[in-house]
């Protein structure tokens, strides 16, 4: 796979200046409540996100090393349909989640543009979603949103450029709620089985044909930022279901209806080869949009 | 895809019941003054067909709205409504006076204002608008 289409900067130095300023910096500090809840059970967040989403299920191909973001976007995408269809709360979907910000956000607001070339670091996504936020693809003044560009994403995330001014104070008013760093499965299938979402990001690459059960073999280097969207615990075969920022870029047998880019990964194969290289995170609860007037012209 | 089916099905039961009324004297909406200026311009429309039209409309929305409880929000009404006058054909703002009518009582009763479906008092609530409607459009 060509490296424009990766990006995750692996530097656990920065990842740790992170973890130093957020309240709950592991999860497993918090985890305790929820221990063991997810045991046994199979969680579908790709269902969620296609029932908030009135079946339009984001479909998202990365042009450029932005990979970071566009994991963080799914997440976003998922705990913002969580908090709608689970949580009921009174929001509204509006569109999926924009990346150029995320992508600029993470490496200038956040990272003080002290990377070269493309890409960026989990733990920068994940601050910046929560320290600022993330918005819905649209119109922002004149920042136009509403379609994926590689291109502003990467203008934006030059050093001293960044997230635009007028834009900045939009995207504060929705921020994720809580990050917090995850380096085992079974606190993901507990996270995810209650309702948060996951980013995952690693140098392990993965097969691109699924075996009959749906899963993918490790297989390759992948400097790589991604999204598990589900976790399926009671099946003989316990895993996760990892979404993928590529299009379809993969093929083989599916189950339980998964979205196309994604493949599901053994528990011990996601908690061994990615989530002990120490920048996946777990985001929870969004500040999301509340619904707009209503139309009244009916008849 | 339901939620389309089961309009349409109260739609039709709205039809039998139109027209087994269209004999009865014609009914004023005393109780409703919001209501009066739809009742007003809707009697200007001609077209018995298109009147015909606007009463299953609303009616048939009151009714489902009064059974369905799979809605959370009164948002996710009109995308419903909007699928089931296309297929009726029926084109919104055709009797722009009429619209303007309906907008007006809409906006005075709160309409516009998004609100939960969650509880069966805000269920009723909202089905009684479509409902107070149906009657402001019944046998002019």
């Amino acid at each position: 796979m060509n490296d424009m289409l990766q990006g995750w900067v692996d530097d656990p130095a920065k990842v740790e200046e992170i973890m130093n300023d957020l309240p709950f910096p592991v999860f497993q500090d918090v985890w305790q409540p929820i221990k063991g809840t997810g045991k046994n059970k199979k969680t579908l967040l790709y269902d969620y996100i296609r029932k908030a989403s009135g079946g339009k299920f984001p479909k998202r191909k990365q042009t450029v090393g932005d990979c970071v973001a566009q994991g963080a976007a799914y997440a976003v995408d998922a705990v913002k349909s969580v908090d709608i269809i689970l949580n009921k709360e009174f929001e509204e979907w509006v569109a999926e989640t924009a990346t150029e910000d995320i992508y600029a956000g993470s490496r200038v607001q956040i990272g003080n543009g002290r990377l070269r070339g493309d890409g960026s670091i989990g733990a920068w996504a994940a601050r910046y979603v929560n320290e600022y936020g993330a918005v819905p693809r649209g119109k922002y003044g004149n920042i136009d949103l509403t379609t994926y560009s590689g291109s502003k994403a990467r203008s934006w995330g030059r050093k001293g450029v960044g997230v635009p001014k007028s834009l900045l104070p939009i995207v504060k008013k929705h921020p994720v709620l809580t990050v917090s760093k995850v380096t085992t499965y079974e606190e993901v299938r507990d996270l995810i089985s209650n309702g948060y979402a996951v980013t995952i990001a690693s140098s392990q690459g993965f097969s691109s044909r699924r075996d009959s059960e749906g899963f993918a073999s490790p297989k390759g280097s992948w400097a790589h930022q991604m999204s598990i969207l589900a976790v399926d615990d009671e099946y003989k075969r316990p895993g996760v279901l990892v979404q993928n920022s590529w299009g379809k870029w993969n093929g083989g047998p599916k189950r339980h209806d998964q979205p196309d880019g994604s493949f599901w990964v053994d528990a011990e194969e996601i908690e061994k080869r990615i989530l002990k290289k120490g920048d996946s995170w777990a985001f929870s609860g969004y500040e999301g949009f509340k619904p707009r007037e209503l139309n009244t012209r009916i008849i | 895809m339901n939620n389309k089916l089961v309009l349409i099905t109260v739609l039709v039961v709205g039809v039998v019941c139109y027209k087994n009324d269209t004999i009865a004297t014609p009914q004023v909406v005393a109780d409703d003054l919001k209501t009066s200026n739809v009742s007003q311009v809707f009697s200007n429309i001609q077209s018995k067909e298109d009147k015909l039209t606007i009463y299953k409309l609303f009616a048939g929305s009151a009714e489902y709205l009064k059974n369905c409880k799979s809605l959370q929000a009164t948002q996710q009404f009109d995308p419903i409504l909007g699928r089931v006058q296309s297929s009726y054909a029926w084109d919104r703002e055709k009797y722009p006076e009429f619209t303007d009518a309906v907008s007006e009582y809409l906006v005075s009763v709160g309409y516009n204002v998004p609100k939960p479906l969650t509880t069966d008092e805000q269920r009723k609530d909202f089905a009684n608008i479509f409902q107070s409607l149906a009657e402001a459009t019944k046998n002019e």
